[in-house]
């Protein structure tokens, strides 16, 4: 970790929902650290809880949820009781959000130049007349050859690599020292992938830029981050460095994560996780991955399962791990 | 805290939360408007029976009386007099009579049409359909009052007549409508399974499909029935619908255009009647749409 | 344009749909060589085919046929009247856009307020009352009631203000309604979420990103009420004694003007089809999706 000290600090970040059959909870005591340079990958399948981990710090929540325990702070500010004009203003200068479908992310009535330059506009970031420079040499930055053109387009006229790129321009032209994407490569073919991951690094390794990578792609994890936190069922299962974590796994979960992914020379039966991620409702006890594990006993599912720090910001939730010694 | 514990996987195994008796959506506003509807509708058919002042009654001591709330009414005319002294409560009842028979009779009329027309073209598709649709827009193409107007013109005004016209106008709007949903129905599995079962195309339309569209057909002629009431008015405004002695709400509008400074009841009851009834109509509408359609259940 | 040629087939084949026109103007008095005299005359006593034909044609060459009651051409008629209507359907449909585009807008962004629920009731009332009811009322309560505005006749301004109120009635509930739909189903739309997540106030968002967005399909609608427009300046001139295409129609009618009838009906066919040609080239106007092609 370089940098001075954590730009996010989220702590027991916890999420309720309203349903009629009774309240779920999607996210529970999500704990991490954002440091300048930071890459950091949250990895989840569907329905574990991830793009409620979004929304939540975006404070875009659908109405009918609330974060209803833990604290998120940036740079020391707490940001979850701020009011909206405070929030506002981080929002796009300090934070910037890329979504997986820049195609539906982006305006379809608004030229690129207006979209990059409404967010210029909010923060005041870029002096009038330096913007359209500013915004060239951003796509030029981002590997678009002819940058004009591409600023007097409209969404509808660029393919989906450029637009994701420009999604992307549109999130970091007020230079901001976070950056939060969500499933931005899945819809893309592999090849504009690998373009949108050098882009993605450099952004950190060039600009200090944090990123929180959020995906289910574990092999684009391994590729990009530095770190990873495994998400399960609404809770970390997992957490370290990038070695730590695909090295020597100990949740279950993370190993069978690892193992659905085969390598590329590998030639082998694809293996899945049979079932499907809970919804976790208020009253849950035990652990959550239980009904799909193979190591499971009767105390996994009885017993409140604590948290097994190895290291600083290394650990997972399991009471059987894997490599049960110390690493 | 074993109570608590509810199935985790989602399946929405709720053993331990008591479920709330759950209505149907939109049950609620079908009663609260289909029933003072209804009761509109006995009391309009019951009318001749009814122990009320008779709708043709001349009496030229009461004319133009104010309703009873006003200097000059009586219990005897609540609503007040015509110039002619007839009580306007009555033809209220009268007047909604016919006015509900003939959009009715045409709301019907243009259903059975439209439906099948719109079943035809979406179902058979080919050169039917292309006829078909090249009609409905030509017809759609035509202000709906100048098309009642110039059958009206060239045919004389009789009840029938009018409800010919507004049939004529209304089965447009069925045939598009059914036709879209019969086009998107077709490709689904259960209809393409019957067809290569070789099932006969008037067997797949009758006992297959048409159970399929009824909803959205049954939402549509619930709120055609208001709009055929507006037409109808609108008719019988400008002297082309019911005319005299026959009531309709739209005729008694037209008499009492000229008398309205002096007694604006005659004016005012008429169309709030329409305005009501129209309202009524358009939640039961909707109220039937919550109930009935299925793409409309989002919970 | 096929379109508008099945239009005009309906048209005349409806004005032929029974009776015989003849006998409509003169009555059921006349004598039979009157009547017959009158059709032959007028062309109606020739083959249904070669009147057909001469129909189309004529209508096509701008020939739509002469009035009976005023023994002129209709097409001159009619034109003569255009204007006053044209302005009158103007100022109703801008009363309609301003108001109703207003009212669904706000509708939207205070969804469930009173103001929401004042605005959807009041939407339906407008949808359900009959148009020239409320004319009546309003002229009842504004001219006769409070002075305040002249209940009919036509030259100044203040002429046009309860005429044209009337008739946006029903296209202003259209409006507001599809509006607020339409504004509603855009606020959830990912681009908007984006925006906000990058800190653009809600105002701006509603105004500059959202707006456009939604006014789509509410152009389409315009061009689609445009008929219910055109149907309701019939009956809001003739109680304004408004001296547009609308009165004349009404005058047509009670005349049992047939050939002036169906030149109104024809001609109605073909502002309609203007109207939807216009409104389709303003929504490509307004949605750079329909006419910039694809680069990149």
């Amino acid at each position: 970790m370089s940098g001075k000290g954590p730009l996010l600090e989220v702590r027991g970040l916890c999420v309720e929902c309203d349903d009629p059959l009774g309240k779920i909870i999607p996210v529970e005591d999500l704990t991490f650290t954002l440091a300048p340079g930071d890459i950091v990958g949250l990895v989840g399948e569907s329905g574990s809880g991830k793009t409620t981990v979004l929304r939540g710090l975006t404070g875009q929540l659908d109405a009918n949820c609330r974060v209803v325990g833990g604290s998120v702070s940036f740079r020391g500010q707490q940001v979850l009781t701020a009011d909206a004009s405070s929030l506002d203003r981080i929002r796009g200068s300090e934070v910037g959000v890329v979504f997986q479908n820049a195609m539906t992310s982006l305006n379809p009535v608004l030229k690129v130049k207006t979209q990059i330059n409404e967010v210029l506009r909010a923060h005041d970031a870029v002096p009038r007349d330096q913007r359209r420079a500013w915004m060239r040499q951003q796509l030029v930055q981002l590997g678009f050859r002819d940058p004009d053109r591409v600023l007097d387009s409209y969404p509808h006229q660029l393919s989906g690599g450029m637009a994701q790129r420009v999604a992307i321009a549109v999130a970091t032209c007020c230079r901001p020292s976070i950056v939060f994407a969500d499933e931005c490569t899945t819809a893309l073919d592999v090849t504009v992938q690998a373009e949108v991951v050098r882009l993605m690094r450099d952004l950190a390794e060039q600009k200090g830029t944090a990123l929180l990578f959020i995906t289910h792609d574990l092999a684009l994890v391994a590729e990009l981050c530095t770190r990873v936190i495994v998400l399960y069922g609404g809770k970390v299962v997992e957490s370290g460095t990038i070695d730590q974590v695909m090295q020597a796994p100990r949740h279950p979960y993370t190993r069978a994560l690892l193992d659905a992914v085969p390598l590329f020379a590998e030639r082998r039966r694809l293996v899945g996780i049979g079932g499907l991620p809970p919804v976790v409702r208020k009253g849950f006890v035990g652990c959550r991955f239980a009904e799909r594990c193979e190591l499971v006993v009767a105390a996994c599912r009885t017993e409140a399962i604590p948290w097994t720090s190895i290291g600083p910001g290394h650990g997972h939730l399991c009471i059987r791990p894997l490599h049960a010694e110390t690493p | 805290m074993v109570e608590t514990v509810v199935a985790g996987n989602g399946d929405g195994v709720a053993a331990a939360v008591p479920r709330r008796h759950v209505w149907h959506r939109g049950t609620v506003q079908i009663l609260a408007t289909g029933i003072p509807l209804l009761l509109l509708a006995v009391a309009a058919v019951a009318a001749p029976w009814l122990p009320i002042p008779d709708a043709g009654a001349i009496d030229l001591s009461s004319s133009l009386s104010p309703p009873v709330w006003l200097d000059g009414g009586s219990w005897d005319h609540l609503l007040g007099t015509d110039q002619l002294g007839r009580d306007l409560a009555t033809r209220l009842l009268w007047g909604a009579r016919l006015t509900l028979l003939i959009a009715f009779s045409s709301t019907i009329i243009g259903a059975i049409v439209g439906t099948t027309l719109g079943m035809l073209a979406g179902y058979v598709r080919g050169w039917t359909d292309f006829a078909i649709s090249r009609f409905v827009d030509a017809q759609l193409a035509i202000p709906f009052l100048l098309l009642a107007i110039t059958i009206m013109t060239a045919r004389g005004q009789s009840i029938g007549a009018i409800v010919a016209v507004l049939a004529i106008i209304g089965w447009a709007q069925y045939a598009r409508v059914i036709r879209a949903e019969v086009l998107t129905l077709r490709s689904r599995p259960f209809i393409l399974g019957l067809r290569i079962a070789g099932a006969s195309p008037a067997r797949i339309i009758f006992r297959h499909v048409l159970p399929n569209i009824a909803d959205t057909l049954l939402v549509l002629a619930t709120l055609q029935i208001g709009y055929v009431i507006l037409a109808e008015s609108a008719l019988s405004f400008i002297g082309l619908g019911v005319a005299s002695p026959d009531i309709s709400w739209g005729a008694m509008l037209a008499d009492g255009r000229e008398l309205m400074t002096s007694a604006w009841w005659l004016v005012a009851f008429p169309g709030l009647s329409i305005t009501i009834v129209v309202v009524l109509i358009s939640l039961l509408g909707d109220g039937v749409k919550a109930r009935f359609d299925p793409r409309a259940r989002t919970r | 344009m096929l379109t508008l040629l099945l239009a005009l087939t309906i048209a005349f084949f409806l004005a032929r749909a029974a009776g015989d026109p003849a006998r409509q103007v003169l009555g059921n008095l006349a004598s039979e060589q009157a009547v017959a005299a009158l059709n032959k005359q007028l062309g109606y006593d020739r083959p249904l085919v070669v009147q057909y034909v001469s129909f189309i044609g004529d209508t096509l060459t701008g020939n739509f046929g002469e009035s009976l009651r005023y023994s002129r051409s209709n097409l001159t008629l009619i034109l003569e009247r255009f204007p006053a209507t044209l302005q009158l359907t103007a100022a109703a449909l801008l009363i309609a856009i301003v108001i109703g585009g207003l009212l669904g807008l706000l509708s939207a962004l205070r969804q469930g307020s009173l103001l929401d629920r004042i605005a959807n009731f009041g939407t339906l009332v407008l949808l359900s009352l009959p148009l020239f009811w409320l004319g009546l009322m309003l002229a009842e309560l504004f001219a006769v009631r409070f002075q305040l505005l002249p209940a009919g006749g036509h030259g100044e301004f203040r002429h046009l203000i309860l005429p044209a109120v009337t008739l946006s009635g029903y296209v202003l509930g259209q409006i507001a309604r599809l509006t607020r739909a339409s504004m509603i189903s855009v606020l959830r739309e990912p681009y908007i979420a984006l925006a906000r997540a990058h800190g653009i106030g809600a105002t701006r968002i509603a105004f500059v990103h959202a707006l456009r967005n939604a006014a789509l399909p509410v152009v389409t609608l315009i061009g689609v009420q445009s008929g219910m427009l055109m149907s309701g300046a019939v009956t809001v001139e003739f109680v304004f004694a408004w001296p547009g295409i609308g009165l004349l129609t009404t005058d047509a009618v009670l005349a049992r003007d047939v050939p002036l009838v169906q030149a109104l009906v024809v001609f109605g066919a073909i502002m309609f089809v203007a109207i939807n040609l216009i409104v389709d080239i303003t929504y490509a106007v307004i949605d750079p999706r329909t006419r910039a092609p694809r680069h990149g």
